[in-house]
Parts: C-alpha cells; structure tokens; sequence
C-alpha cells in the first residue's frame, strides 16, 4: 500500500509541470472509461438495496487508504486540488490559494475534515475516513477554524467568513457562521453534501448501511455515523433534506470531477455521488414521477381510433415496465388513468370482435342456404 | 298419332326450358330484367357444391380481422375448419407484440348436432349455417346480370342477405352452371366495413 503510495509521489515530483499535465491529461480518458466500468457491479436501482451495493464497492475498491500526513503533500494536493497558476483551490471559496504547506499559518492551506473530527464518534484518526482524500480538502487555516466544529445549515443574517491571505487581504467569501452553524457559499454546497454523502456510505459499518463487507479497511474505520452529527436538523429526515437540497442547487462541478479521477488513481474508489448524482435521489430522495410515463399517459386518447389508441397504450405500456416501484407508486394517479384506459380499450375490443363475429356468422349463414334445401 | 304426340311434348318442354333458362339472360352479356333468371340463380344457388370457402374481412378503426371457413359436404354432414382473427385485450404486464391473435378449429355437424370440436371453440353449431342468399329482382338497384355474372347494388340488403341491419352492399357473382364466387362488400350494423367472399367447388 505504502510502496504504490511513494512510486506515485516520486513520479509526480520528478517530471516537469508540463509533461505532468500532458501526462494528467492523457491519463484522464483512461480514468474516465475505468470509471465506467468501475459502476458494473452496481445492479441495484434505488433505495437501500442501491445504498448498500455502494457501500461494499467503494470499501472493496478502496485499495490504499493514506494517512493524515499524505493529506498536507503539496504533490497530492496539487494533483487532487489544482487550482490556477499551479496553486491549490481553496475548497470553501473556490478559490486561488498557496500550494506551500506552512503547518497552518494564516493564509495558508491547512487540512480541512468535511465531516468534523468531533462530530465522527471518534471514528477519525491517522488513518480510515479522517485521512481519506475524497473527504479532507484545503482549506485557508483562519476558514477553518471558522467552520470549527460548527455544523452545516442554511440561516439568514450570519457572519460572513473570508478567506484572507497572508497580508490578511480578503480574497474571496469562504461562508458564513451563526449560532454554532456554518453555511458555505453557494457554489461549494453541493460539494459538501456529496462529500458528507460519500462519507456516510464509506465508513458507516457496513450493518447500518445495507452491504455486506466493509472491504479492505480495518474494523476501527467503521462505526456508526448519523447525518445529524454534522449537519442540522432534528431528524435524520432534516439532515437529508438539507442535503438533497444543497445537492441539487449545486450540481456537480469540474473540481469535483477532477479531484475524483485524481483521488481514484491513488485510492482506488471513487466518490459515487459525483459519478452518478442521481443515486442521491435514488438513496435519499422522493420518488420523482417520470415525465415520459406522465406525459405518454396523458397523451392516450380517451376515444376515437382504436389503432391509434392501442399505439399510444403500447408507449405508456412500455414506459410503466421501466418504473420503479417507488416511482409507480409516486406516479399512482398516472398508473390509475392508465388502467382505466386500457379497460376502455379492451372494452372496445370486446364489442369490435362480437361485430366481427356476427358479420362472420352472417356470412356462414348465407352460406348455408344449401342445407336446408 | 301417339308419336305425334310425343313429339309435341317433347317440343314443348323443349320450348318451355329454353324460356326459363339462360336464354332469358343474354349471352352475349346484355342485361335482363327477367324474373326468371333470378329463380335460376336461386336453384343454382341450392345445388349440391362439394364445399364453401367463407372469407370475411372486418375493417374498422384501422384493424382488420380476417377469418376463413372452410366447408365441406358429405351427406349430412359438414365439416367446417376455420382460422379466425381476433383482436387481442391489452394488460399493464407488457406492451403488445402484435394486436391480433388467430383462432384455429374443426367442427364436424351431423344433422343439427356438433359431433366434434378440434382447437379453439368458437361456438359453432347447425344453427350458424343456416340461412342463405336470396335472388329476386326487386333486391338489386340497377343490376348488371348475364349470363355469367351479376353485378348490383343491393336495394334490400335484409332481404338478400338474410340479416337485419347491412347496408351499402355491393354484390359481384361469378358463375355459370354453378357458383363460382360471390364477393359481396357492406357496412356492418356497427359501422365496420366488410367484404364476404363465398367460393364454390363443385
């Protein structure tokens, strides 16, 4: 584990910045056609059946886990965290900020847990999910002992939290914090969520979240994590809610994609909710009603051309053996007019083919006509 | 004198069938109006015809059932196979890979009585072949009749065709000495359209 850790270093130290990112670059098709493959085993669509197949092929695949002190390498920062000129990308503002690693300093880059080290039942040590890098991201040092150990929520009215650099100018906003809370800007919301998404999934025991192994990882990564340790809200139906909400107002962006395939080629895994943004919903979410069943059914005509009734049913016929169960359970009104549709087109049949039939025994009688003379 | 007697029947009947015959219908394909030559199609009609194929095309909203009967005579009895269409229902399970299905049987009827059924049962008894065309002048709009053919608009569709409720039906028959074919299109009680095709084999 160690030794492919110290070979990836020593490559990316010993070549040229531009050979580098001409190497990155080519890498990158690469990545993204494994990344394809790497979903294969998911066969799951929704629900907790979707939530624990996740769960075991992020654990199985996550080969290298690295440790705490791997997270401040400005050689994997800048390859996980490449911002412009070289620099890292500040995580909370999204924006330039030092690669120099100056154990802290104001205006320098310190080790951020997305999932606060205190809110993680003590799971985050050295090693496992407080050193993993698709969770520990750079953040200016004054921001992060902004955000502390302050939950994430939405509020009105907070103090504005900027990242400032070392002549302490302010650069750009990094959040906002009230009453033991923390809100990121808008544009970095979506990137926690997924981040606090990817966490839950990876180091709750594989028993709280519906697998079966918890892969290569030793048993102390594993615990029980409840959203509502780190975001706000009464329930764990709060927390979700927020979640889904900063996921869908801030879709998935290009930082996050690169730091994935980045992250992936030292780990091994992958963050599945920036891959497939719809597993959060499909976890997490409301079943959404499918817009091509809807408007196919409301598109059956109620009467008229049976031929042309039973082409339209065949669409919408085909469209309800895509759906979930819990999208045709959302869809219901939809599946009922369907139903009924159908009932009059097979009441039409039924008096179609009695008329068929009683011009085919008119006919047979006036072919009988022999018989009785 | 009993010879000349013989003779004059003879010469008679002669006469007598030349006048209910053909020889009211022209030959060389003008038309008649003669009563008589609708009773000789009547006759010819009633005569003894080895079997009679009944084809039926139902045409409606854009579907069209075919179905064909196949009946054969031998004494008392008929033997009737048929391949009928019908429209298939549809259910949520799965779209419709095709929107007619094909029923397949035998029956045998001796006397009034079914005595065998082989394949799909549609119902078929005695009382479904009883009925028959009926040829009368009064029937027919503008008839075109020879010595080999009639064609006509059918001024009483219920009248020759043995059912209530047909209407704009066209009649085109083929036959001399016997049927040949007898085509006839209409529109069915129930507003779907409909072509009958009898052929004869003698």
């Amino acid at each position: 584990m160690q030794k492919t850790l110290t070979k990836f270093l020593a490559c990316s130290m010993a070549f040229p910045l531009t050979f580098g990112i001409l190497l990155i670059g080519s890498a990158r098709g690469a990545v993204a056609a494994d990344a394809e493959d790497y979903y294969a085993p998911v066969t799951a669509e929704e629900g907790t059946a979707l939530l624990g197949q996740l769960h075991d092929l992020i654990t199985t695949t996550h080969r290298t886990y690295t440790r705490y002190a791997d997270c401040k390498d400005p050689a994997i920062a800048q390859k996980t965290d490449p911002g412009p000129n070289g620099q890292l990308m500040e995580f909370y503002a999204h924006a330039e900020l030092s690669s120099e690693w100056k154990s802290g300093a104001s205006g320098t880059w310190n080790r951020e847990h997305v999932w606060c080290q205190s809110l993680s039942n003590g799971l985050w040590g050295e090693n496992g999910g407080g050193a993993d890098l698709h969770h520990i991201r750079p953040t200016e040092s004054r921001v992060n002992n902004a955000r502390g150990n302050n939950k994430y929520g939405d509020f009105d009215s907070g103090n504005t939290v900027w990242y400032r650099d070392a002549s302490d100018r302010q650069i750009a906003i990094a959040g906002y914090t009230k009453s033991g809370l923390f809100e990121p800007i808008d544009e970095a919301k979506g990137d926690v969520a997924r981040i606090v998404l990817y966490v839950y999934t990876h180091y709750n025991t594989f028993e709280n979240v519906y697998g079966t192994t918890n892969g290569s990882g030793q048993s102390y990564y594993f615990g029980t994590l409840k959203f509502t340790n780190v975001v706000s809200g009464k329930t764990e139906d709060d927390a979700i809610a927020l979640l889904l909400d900063w996921h869908l107002s801030d879709p998935v962006d290009e930082i996050e994609t690169t730091r994935n395939d980045a992250v992936y080629e030292i780990q091994g895994n992958r963050n599945p909710f920036i891959d497939h943004p719809e597993y959060v919903e499909k976890i997490w979410g409301e079943p959404v009603p499918d817009a091509a069943f809807h408007s196919a059914v409301v598109q059956i005509p109620a009467d008229g051309d049976l031929s042309e009734r039973l082409a339209a049913l065949n669409r919408a016929i085909s469209l309800y053996s895509g759906l979930t169960s819990s999208q045709r359970d959302v869809a219901a009104e939809d599946v009922e007019r369907l139903r009924a549709a159908i009932d009059a087109y097979n009441d039409a049949v039924d008096a179609y083919n009695a008329q068929a039939e009683e011009t085919e025994r008119a006919a047979l009688g006036a072919a009988g006509r022999r018989r009785g003379a | 004198m009993k010879k000349f007697f013989v003779f004059l029947a003879a010469a008679a009947m002669i006469i007598c069938l030349a006048g209910c015959d053909k020889g009211n219908t022209q030959v060389d394909g003008t038309q008649s109006q003669n009563a008589g030559a609708y009773e000789q199609l009547n006759e010819m009609f009633t005569r003894s015809y080895a079997s009679i194929t009944v084809d039926v095309t139902d045409t409606f909203d854009g579907f069209s059932l075919g179905s064909s009967y196949n009946l054969i005579y031998s004494g008392e009895k008929i033997n009737v196979s048929y391949t009928v269409e019908r429209l298939r229902k549809v259910s949520l399970d799965a779209p419709l890979s095709g929107d007619k299905t094909t029923l397949v049987g035998e029956v045998l009827i001796e006397g009034d009585k079914t005595t065998l059924l082989r394949g799909d049962d549609i119902g078929l008894s005695a009382a479904s072949l009883s009925g028959g065309l009926v040829f009368k002048e009064e029937y027919f709009r503008d008839p075109n009749l020879t010595s080999m053919y009639l064609r006509s608009d059918v001024a009483d569709p219920d009248a020759f065709f043995g059912k209530a409720g047909y209407r704009d039906m066209h009649v085109d028959a083929t036959f001399m000495d016997f049927f040949y074919k007898i085509v006839i299109t209409c529109t069915a009680p129930q507003g779907n359209g409909a072509e009958i095709v009898l052929t004869f084999g003698v």
